[in-house]
């Protein structure tokens, strides 16, 4: 890995050099002036010296687009290794996005790109021809190819780039004996949970165009009074609902790295917003139903399908702040419906996610691609 | 035939005289009540514009006072524009020739008075630049006297980098000579300790026990909240996110209205709408003490997070915790988690903490006392608890003697018997 948080022995930094990490912020500069992604990062190759590599059975590449690593080395390191390539969002479907939103040029070779400033942002629009070299890479790589949902094989599907690939669906798992149901009462009171409120649990993505938190915003503001007193809690940023002080209790998380305060946010929340424009998965989906949370999601991404949308998660039309604001109002008013929709969604995290059968599946694959 | 004991004389060499109207006065005077009035003398190099009002119970302790020279520094000297290079220059060339004649007077007056003890509070440049001298000159040991850390002082002064390295050298070799120090708070005292191997004690303002005040731990009204606020606005923006935060909840906490009553010679900083502001000016701290609990739900403590504050913020100890304290109403602090104070109320449960800076986490802390009712009553109660704990002038006096040699014998840094360990 390029970046290391933990302190496990089981995993290793990549290309560990001194100065390493230093070069590779001034390719990346390179890279964003020249308007190419993921291309320039010739380390990738010493990974094919390194003993890991050598050593190895099998090859798993998980996120390597993320501006550390040249996938034009990815041919030769899958022709040396029995390889396999979780695509954890659609980047390498398409000419620089990570996520395209509305856009469909990407199951047309993109060029003419009406949003350069998505990330990966591009000065130039050269999306055509980063599209057809990523064609050519996926072409000639050996790597088995696996998503987190259907919702991302459809869209491989219609990917020119994905075109002959097999595309095995594999869901993540969790660790379904940590995220489980719990008293919500100590988490809440160690939270700063006012007593007697419907805790409303959200991301305050502010910035980010795929997480759908200016929605949560606008449907709050339309939400009407309800007569129950709400507490919104937010985790990944601050102050993005300050107008709402006084009317509801707002407490900021702000980004939060250990696992208690995370345990805890899911612990106390009773409705988890998570209505994003773009999802290849939705990892804090299955962790609120595995919290038997009911969640809210927009339409359109794997999100209703992750998380069993319509019966167990509540699924509104995309981008629609108001029916946002009923699916809330309905959920604050019926502890009846809460309950009922947490706890078909624990039901369903226990027969899809648990980490168990995710590590089965992924043996399983592991042992087909070694053999062949 | 019995022999009698040397007789001592501590100088205490100050920029702010014992007064009572002024935060550092007031406790200085505290601590020089702990003393035989004829034990004492007092070197007050002032600043000219101050006006202390001084007690009269103390106008036995002789005292000279002289001219402190500007410590704030000025790109701007007589409408001509110096530039940060010219400032720095004037700046060494007035840590050069100023001192020595503070220096050359308080030794002159030292030896007059018959000075066996130096006691120097170490607050700006000028004091830190004068106390190891005088000392020297006199040839008596140094007791020196901390309330805030340099750093934060140079800063505030706008001090340039080259004359602020040299000044915190110096203040690091005038603690490394010091016999004795008398910290702000038990972090304080720790850290002097294991960094310059001073022995030093934790001398934190006090109160009459008699002033303590014990009203009962509820709200006063049902359609209001008053929020007391006392002493300089140093936290200013912490005290901005709580105005802030009133602001967007339209100045109310559920249907109750809420009002902030400050005291202090200053005035907030911050425009506050008509009806929700009381500004009371500057009372006596025995009024203060009985204003809060007879009028005030809530005392409010702001604490800076800012990262240049650190250091203050984990050494420091306010001087308006005592008074909210013995005012019995429970306490809403602002402040890092780090920081002395935080440390120390949450051991004694005297506040709710809000360990956030922005205005959704102080609103909260609001809240809460506001709406639930046993958080509110086990708050002001543990509060009383707490003055009396740790807090009233037994406590401080012993602290003082020990400070200036006194009560020898105690380890240095350690806390009367009952008293908080994290003070």
């Amino acid at each position: 890995m390029w970046s290391k948080l933990s302190d496990s022995p089981d995993s290793q930094l990549f290309f560990d050099l001194p100065g390493a990490r230093l070069a590779n912020r001034v390719i990346n500069r390179i890279e964003a002036k020249l308007s190419i992604h993921s291309r320039l990062q010739w380390q990738a190759y010493a990974l094919a010296l390194s003993e890991a590599y050598r050593m190895a059975d099998l090859v798993h590449f998980h996120i390597i687009h993320d501006g550390y690593f040249s996938l034009d080395a990815l041919p030769w390191l899958t022709r040396g290794k029995p390889s396999v390539w979780t695509w954890h969002d659609p980047w390498p479907m398409t000419g620089h996005c990570i996520y395209s939103l509305e856009c469909e040029r990407w199951q047309e070779g993109c060029g003419s790109c009406p949003s350069l400033d998505l990330a990966f942002p591009m000065r130039k629009d050269r999306t055509a021809e980063q599209f057809a070299w990523k064609k050519r890479i996926v072409a000639k790589s050996r790597a088995q190819i696996v998503v987190a949902s259907r919702h991302m094989r459809e869209m491989a599907a219609r990917s020119p780039i994905a075109a002959g690939q097999n595309i095995e669906v594999i869901p993540f798992g969790i660790d379904l004996t940590r995220f489980r149901p719990v008293d919500p009462q100590p988490a809440r009171s160690r939270l700063g949970v006012l007593p007697g409120r419907v805790v409303l649990g959200v991301r305050a993505f502010a910035d980010s165009p795929f997480k759908g938190f200016e929605y949560v915003v606008e449907a709050l503001r339309q939400l009407p009074d309800t007569g129950v007193p709400l507490t919104i809690l937010t985790t990944h940023g601050k102050g993005h609902l300050n107008e709402f002080i006084g009317r509801h209790q707002i407490i900021d998380l702000g980004w939060v790295n250990d696992g208690a305060t995370i345990m805890d946010t899911f612990a106390a929340t009773d409705i988890f917003l998570m209505p994003s424009t773009a999802e290849a998965f939705g990892m804090m989906a299955i962790e609120a139903l595995a919290f038997a949370k009911p969640i809210i999601v927009f339409e359109g991404t794997a999100l209703p399908e992750v998380a069993g949308a319509p019966d167990i998660a509540v699924a509104t039309p995309m981008r629609d702040a108001t029916a946002l604001s009923a699916a809330i109002e309905r959920l604050v008013r019926s502890p009846e419906e809460r309950q009922q929709r947490g706890a078909a969604g624990r039901l369903w995290a226990e027969a899809r996610y648990s980490d168990v059968d995710f590590a089965r599946r992924m043996a399983a694959l592991y042992r087909k691609v070694a053999q062949r | 035939m019995t022999r009698e004991a040397p007789r001592r004389r501590i100088l205490l060499l100050t920029d702010i005289p014992p007064c009572s109207n002024l935060t550092a006065g007031i406790v200085t005077a505290q601590m020089c009540r702990f003393l035989p009035q004829d034990e004492l003398a007092i070197f007050c190099v002032m600043n000219p514009h101050l006006q202390p009002k001084l007690y009269d119970d103390l106008a036995g302790i002789e005292m000279k006072v002289v001219r402190k020279p500007t410590e704030l520094q000025h790109r701007v000297v007589y409408g001509v524009r110096v530039g940060r290079a010219g400032a720095a220059a004037i700046e060494a060339v007035k840590r050069i020739a100023l001192p020595r004649g503070l220096i050359r007077q308080a030794i002159a007056y030292g030896r007059a008075v018959g000075a066996t003890d130096l006691w120097a509070i170490l607050q700006g440049q000028t004091m830190v630049r004068i106390a190891a001298p005088v000392a020297r000159g006199l040839g008596v040991p140094l007791r020196v006297h901390v309330w805030d850390p340099l750093r934060w002082w140079l800063d505030a002064h706008k001090v340039d980098p080259v004359n602020r390295r040299l000044d915190l050298a110096l203040f690091d070799r005038t603690l490394r000579q010091a016999v004795s120090c008398a910290a702000a708070s038990v972090p304080m005292a720790r850290h002097y300790e294991k960094r310059y191997g001073v022995p030093s004690t934790a001398v934190i303002a006090s109160i009459d026990p008699a002033l303590a005040q014990a009203p009962p731990p509820k709200l006063i009204s049902d359609d209001s909240v008053i929020i007391g606020m006392v002493g300089q606005f140093y936290a200013s923006e912490e005290w901005e996110q709580l105005v802030a935060a009133l602001n967007l909840a339209k100045w109310r906490v559920g249907q109750r209205k809420v009002v902030l009553m400050t005291f202090g010679h200053e005035r907030p900083p911050t425009d506050i709408p008509d009806g929700h502001l009381r500004f009371m000016g500057w009372m006596d701290q025995p009024d203060v003490i009985r204003t809060i609990a007879r009028h005030c739900d809530i005392a409010y403590c702001p604490y800076p997070f800012a990262e240049r504050m650190a250091e203050v913020s984990r050494l420091s100890f306010p001087s308006k915790v005592p008074t909210y304290l013995a005012a019995g109403r429970p306490i809403l602090f602002h402040g890092p988690s780090y920081s002395a104070p935080y440390i120390y109320l949450r051991e004694r449960g005297a506040a709710y903490l809000c360990r956030d800076l922005h205005p959704a986490a102080v609103y909260n802390g609001l809240a809460h006392l506001v709406e639930d009712s046993e958080l509110y009553e086990t708050t002001a109660l543990a509060a009383r608890r707490a003055f009396l704990a740790d807090f009233t002038l037994p406590q401080m006096k012993h602290a003082v003697r020990q400070f200036l040699g006194y009560d020898v014998g105690l380890s240095g840094g350690a806390a009367p018997p009952g008293v908080s360990r994290y003070l």
